[in-house]
């Protein structure tokens, strides 16, 4: 579903972000992206949206040559992969059920299609009570779920995740846990950056670790690391 | 489909209320330079009716001495009947000259009273195929045997009357340009300003794969709805200028064409409104041309 082949990524003020990473990721796994701030898991994931080229190497996302596309083809790419924050990134002035629907609005999605996605949604992340509640009036759990219900509302392939739980209490990051390991189950690729040590080290899965650019570790069932910081 | 469009016009409609102030500065920005740009146009219109009437009218008047003779008179027909240009023309003489001066001012007894039957000059009156030709024709008459003064007819106040008006277009035109200029800056500043406040829901757009197109859209309806409006009040205005101000005018100077018609405020409508879209759409390009890289 993803694969990097010897991809380098190396920013104008020749800041090294990323070097030699190459990385086979298969549908259907959960992959946790660890290590300390800098070491280039912000790149690796702006790399995969486009956001970002890569200086060397290719990149292949959904069976695609990403290298290739053309700029115009980048929001196809974008609906292929879903996206979660630390910060959520909600809209203040719109409901929760305004905001899932605003994503699919933006794609053009008939309304039909919106009015039966929406609420189907926000009942698999469990929000079906806060449909009309604006975001300020959730908590942060709360808010995580409206962010993973938008990225979801799409049935995108891939699901990317930035520290998710990064602002939030360990109790509601294991529900976050286990509501990011549910969508796995239903076929979705989870990628998902952490520092969460907890949550890595409960989980058990495969832990792709980077440091100044490199990745160095890379195992199955793997735990977040004695040789980390944090 | 439908619901694309409600959702374009809902943020433009968004966009718009935004910052009032902006939208208003843009809009009447606007205005003024399709008021301009109309006034040149209800300018045109009234000249052209001018010169169809002027061209009708032009006359040269060949005034013959009293003492001519017989012979230079003939002549004198005569090369002035073989001229190409000439079309049509006729002898007025000295007693026909009276009665006619006579009929013009009988209401004015102060200026008939006095004024001997022999007066009056006799002339030549010459209608000309083309008016443009006057200035040539008249060259070619003055000074032949016989002649009194120069050839009339009216050619100076004319050429002095282009030579304003040239003036003054040349200056309406430094003003459009820049009133135009000025209105695309201020179109392209307003919607610059509504794209930066709503940073984080096109951020989020672009996140979950709208297209850059979608994206504009609403942009591109603010800048020409800004335009569409300024046409509007544009030629509102020139429409009540022409049936409060040259309508009314005309009334009283009957003489000279000073006020268009209906038809002509309808083109000048049609022409503010495209130039208004054409202007709209170039300040919304400006504002996005350096925003929404992917």
């Amino acid at each position: 579903m993803i694969r990097l082949e010897g991809v380098a990524k190396i920013y104008k003020d020749s800041v090294v972000a990323l070097r030699e990473v190459s990385v086979d990721i298969q549908k259907d796994e959960f992959v946790f992206l660890v290590g300390p701030s800098g070491s280039g898991k912000s790149t690796f994931m702006k790399l995969l949206l486009k956001e970002e080229e890569p200086t060397e190497g290719r990149i292949y996302v959904a069976g695609k040559d990403i290298n290739q596309l053309p700029k115009w083809r980048v929001p196809y790419l974008r609906r292929n992969i879903g996206c979660v924050f630390q910060d959520f990134k909600l809209l203040p002035s719109k409901t929760v059920r305004e905001n899932v629907a605003f994503a699919l609005e933006v794609i053009g999605r008939p309304r039909h299609v919106i009015q039966e996605s929406v609420p189907e949604i926000l009942d698999l992340v469990g929000l079906s009570d806060k449909l009309e509640n604006k975001p300020d009036e959730l908590s942060g759990g709360e808010q995580q779920r409206v962010c993973i219900a938008r990225a979801m509302v799409n049935r995108p392939r891939i699901l990317l995740a930035d520290e998710p739980t990064g602002n939030l209490d360990p109790a509601t990051s294991g529900d976050i846990m286990r509501l990011l390991e549910r969508l796995n189950e239903t076929g979705t690729t989870v990628m998902m950056a952490t520092h969460d040590h907890a949550i890595v080290d409960q989980s058990r899965k495969r832990v792709i670790e980077l440091e100044n650019g490199k990745i160095i570790r890379d195992q199955n069932r793997g735990v977040y690391g004695p040789g980390s910081v944090e | 489909m439908t619901s694309r469009l409600s959702y374009f016009v809902g943020e433009t409609v968004i966009n718009l209320r935004r910052n009032t102030l902006l939208t208003l500065a843009a809009i009447s920005t606007v205005t003024i330079s399709l008021l301009l740009v109309g006034s040149v146009m209800v300018g045109g219109e009234i000249l052209k009716k001018a010169f169809s009437t002027w061209e009708s009218k032009v006359e040269l008047s060949v005034f013959l001495r009293d003492e001519i003779t017989p012979d230079q008179f003939k002549q004198l027909d005569q090369d002035i009947s073989t001229m190409p240009e000439v079309g049509r023309r006729f002898y007025e003489s000295q007693e026909a000259a009276f009665k006619e001066y006579q009929r013009m001012f009988k209401d004015s007894p102060a200026l008939t009273d006095n004024i001997e039957p022999d007066a009056l000059p006799a002339s030549f009156r010459i209608k000309l195929k083309d008016p443009r030709a006057a200035k040539a024709v008249a060259a070619r008459i003055n000074g032949r045997p016989g002649v009194d003064g120069n050839v009339q007819f009216g050619g100076e106040t004319l050429d002095r009357l282009l030579k304003f008006i040239r003036v003054v277009r040349t200056g309406l035109i430094v003003a459009i340009v820049l009133t135009v200029g000025a209105a695309i800056l201020l179109i392209a500043n307003t919607i610059r300003l509504g794209i930066y406040a709503r940073r984080r829901e096109i951020g989020i757009m672009k996140l979950v794969g709208a297209t850059n197109w979608f994206i504009r859209v609403p942009f591109i309806f603010e800048g020409i709805t800004h335009a569409v409006l300024g046409a509007i009040a544009a030629s509102g205005v020139i429409w009540a200028g022409k049936e409060f101000g040259l309508d009314r005018a005309q009334e009283s100077i009957l003489f000279l064409p000073i006020t268009i018609g209906g038809g002509s405020v309808l083109k000048i409508f049609l022409v503010l409104l495209g130039a208004g879209v054409v202007i709209g759409a170039l300040g919304s390009t400006l504002a996005l041309r350096r925003f929404l890289e992917v």
